[in-house]
C-alpha cells in the first residue's frame, strides 16, 4: 500500500504532471499565458511522430510476424465493444439523452494519444520497455468506437423518429475522410511505418530528436493541455453527478478491460500498463471532430467536457500509476 | 461612380460545417465567396473561437455576394444545412462596382 502511495506521489511530482498543474492553475488564475495554436499543433505533431517512430523502431528490433496483426485486430475489437458497455452504464446511471450517451460512449471506446504518450514516459521512467506494436494498436483503436457510438446514437434517434436519419448514409464521404486521414492518424501511422522500415539504423539517425527531446516537449504540451482543460471547466456545472461520476469510473472499467486483453495476448508489465491506459483513456480531438460531422444532434459541451476536463486529468494524475500498480499486482512480468 | 445593387449573405458557422456550406454555395451557382477561417465571438452557445485547439469551439465566416434571388436561395440552403450546428446567417444590401462579377 505504501508502495502504491509512493508511486502515485512520484507521478504527481513528475515534471509532466507538475507542468499540467501549472497550466491548469494559470488558466484558473486568469493568467494571460497562452501557447500559440501553431506551436501547440507543432508539439502535438512532434509527439505523434516521436511515439510512432519509437514504436515502429521497437517493433523492427523485436520482430513479431502474424501475432502482431492478431494483437492489432484484438485491440480494434476492444475499441468496438467498449462503447456498448459505456452506453449501457450511461443509460442506466447518468440520465443523459440516448444521443448524447451514444456520442460519449464513442469517446470512451476510442483513445487519447496524449494520455498514451504520458503513460509511455511513466513506463520508461520505471525502467520498463513495452511492445512496439502497441502504437499500432492505439492507432487502430481510434476508429471502431466511433462506428459503434454512431450506431447506438442513430438507433436511438430512429426510435424517437427525429433526426432525419433515414435518407442519410451511415458514413458520409467527409466522415470517412476525417476518420482515416486526420492529421494524427497520418503522422502516427506514417512515423510508425518509417520507424519500422528503417529500424535501429534509422533510430540512430534521429534519436536526439525523437528520444532526447521527448520529455521536455511533453512537459510543455501538457502545460498547454492544462490551460485547455481549465478553460473548459465551466462546462462541468451543466453535467449531472451521475455523468461526472462516469468520467471517473469508466476509465477504471476500461482499464480492467485493457488488462484483460493484455493478459489474453501476453503483454509484459510495461505493455499491460499501456494497454490499460488505452482502455481507460477517452478521445477529445478525433472523436469530437467526427461527432460534429456525423452526429450534430449530440451536445459537444457534454462529451468534450467529460473526456477533456474529467477523464484526461484523472488518467494523467492518478490513473496511470494506478493501472501500473494493478498490472504489477496481477503478476505481469517485466520484459 | 456607377454602382450596382447586390445582396450580401454572411454566415458564421462552426468549423465542422463550413465545407458543406461552401459546397452548397458553389452548387447553387455563386460566382465566388470569401472565407475568414477563424472568427471569435459570443452568443447563444457561449464563447466561440479564442485561439481554441478544439475545432468544436471554433467558427468560420463565409461571405457571398450575389443578386437577390440567388442570395435568398443561398440563405435558405444555409439555414437548412445549419440545423443542429452553431451559427448565424444574415442578409444585407450592398453596392458593388463591377456588376458583371456577381
Amino acid at each position: 500500500m505504501s508502495d502504491l502511495l509512493q508511486l502515485g506521489l512520484s507521478n504527481l511530482l513528475s515534471p509532466m504532471v507538475l507542468s499540467f498543474a501549472l497550466g491548469f492553475a494559470a488558466a484558473l488564475a486568469r493568467s494571460d499565458l497562452d501557447i500559440p495554436e501553431a506551436v501547440g499543433r507543432a508539439m502535438a505533431l512532434y509527439l505523434m511522430f516521436a511515439i510512432g517512430f519509437k514504436g515502429g523502431a521497437a517493433l523492427a528490433e523485436s520482430g513479431g510476424g502474424g501475432k502482431v496483426l492478431l494483437d492489432i485486430l484484438a485491440a480494434g475489437l476492444l475499441s468496438a465493444l467498449l462503447p456498448f458497455l459505456a452506453y449501457g452504464l450511461l443509460r442506466a446511471f447518468s440520465g443523459l439523452r440516448a444521443v448524447d450517451a451514444g456520442a460519449v460512449a464513442a469517446h470512451y471506446g476510442s483513445i487519447s494519444i496524449v494520455t498514451f504518450v504520458t503513460a509511455s514516459q511513466f513506463v520508461t521512467a520505471q525502467a520498463l520497455g513495452y511492445e512496439g506494436h502497441l502504437v499500432a494498436m492505439m492507432a487502430v483503436m481510434e476508429t471502431p468506437a466511433i462506428v459503434t457510438g454512431l450506431y447506438l446514437a442513430r438507433r436511438a434517434l430512429a426510435k424517437e423518429g427525429g433526426g432525419r436519419t433515414a435518407g442519410q448514409p451511415f458514413f458520409s464521404k467527409e466522415l470517412v475522410h476525417e476518420i482515416l486521414l486526420n492529421a494524427s492518424v497520418v503522422v502516427l501511422v506514417g512515423a510508425f511505418i518509417i520507424g519500422w522500415a528503417t529500424g535501429p539504423s534509422g533510430m540512430a539517425k534521429v534519436k536526439p530528436f525523437v528520444v532526447d527531446l521527448f520529455n521536455g516537449v511533453l512537459c510543455l504540451f501538457l502545460l498547454d493541455m492544462g490551460l485547455l482543460a481549465a478553460r473548459q471547466l465551466r462546462g462541468v456545472r451543466a453535467l449531472s453527478g451521475g455523468t461526472l461520476a462516469f468520467g471517473i469510473y469508466m476509465p477504471l472499467v476500461g482499464a480492467v478491460a485493457g488488462l484483460g486483453l493484455a493478459w489474453a495476448i501476453g503483454l509484459g508489465l510495461g505493455g499491460a500498463t499501456l494497454m490499460a491506459v488505452l482502455g481507460a483513456s477517452a478521445s477529445y480531438i478525433a472523436v469530437p471532430a467526427a461527432m460534429r460531422l456525423a452526429l450534430p444532434q449530440a451536445n459537444p459541451a457534454v462529451y468534450v467536457t467529460m473526456s477533456l476536463v474529467i477523464t484526461f486529468p484523472f488518467n494523467v494524475v492518478l490513473g496511470i500509476p494506478l493501472y501500473f500498480a494493478a498490472a504489477r499486482m496481477l503478476g505481469f512480468q517485466a520484459g | 461612380m456607377q454602382t450596382h445593387q447586390r445582396k450580401k449573405v454572411e454566415i458564421v458557422v462552426e468549423r465542422a460545417r463550413a465545407p458543406a456550406l461552401v459546397e452548397a454555395i458553389q452548387k447553387l451557382g455563386a460566382t465566388g465567396y470569401t472565407i475568414i477561417p477563424d472568427v471569435s465571438g459570443n452568443g447563444r452557445h457561449g464563447k466561440m473561437g479564442h485561439n481554441e485547439v478544439l475545432d468544436v469551439y471554433r467558427s468560420t465566416m463565409i461571405i457571398v455576394l450575389a443578386a437577390e434571388p440567388l442570395a435568398r436561395r443561398i440563405m435558405e440552403e444555409a439555414h437548412r444545412l445549419m440545423e443542429n450546428y452553431t451559427g448565424i446567417v444574415w442578409l444585407s444590401d450592398v453596392e458593388v462596382v463591377r456588376g458583371d462579377h456577381f
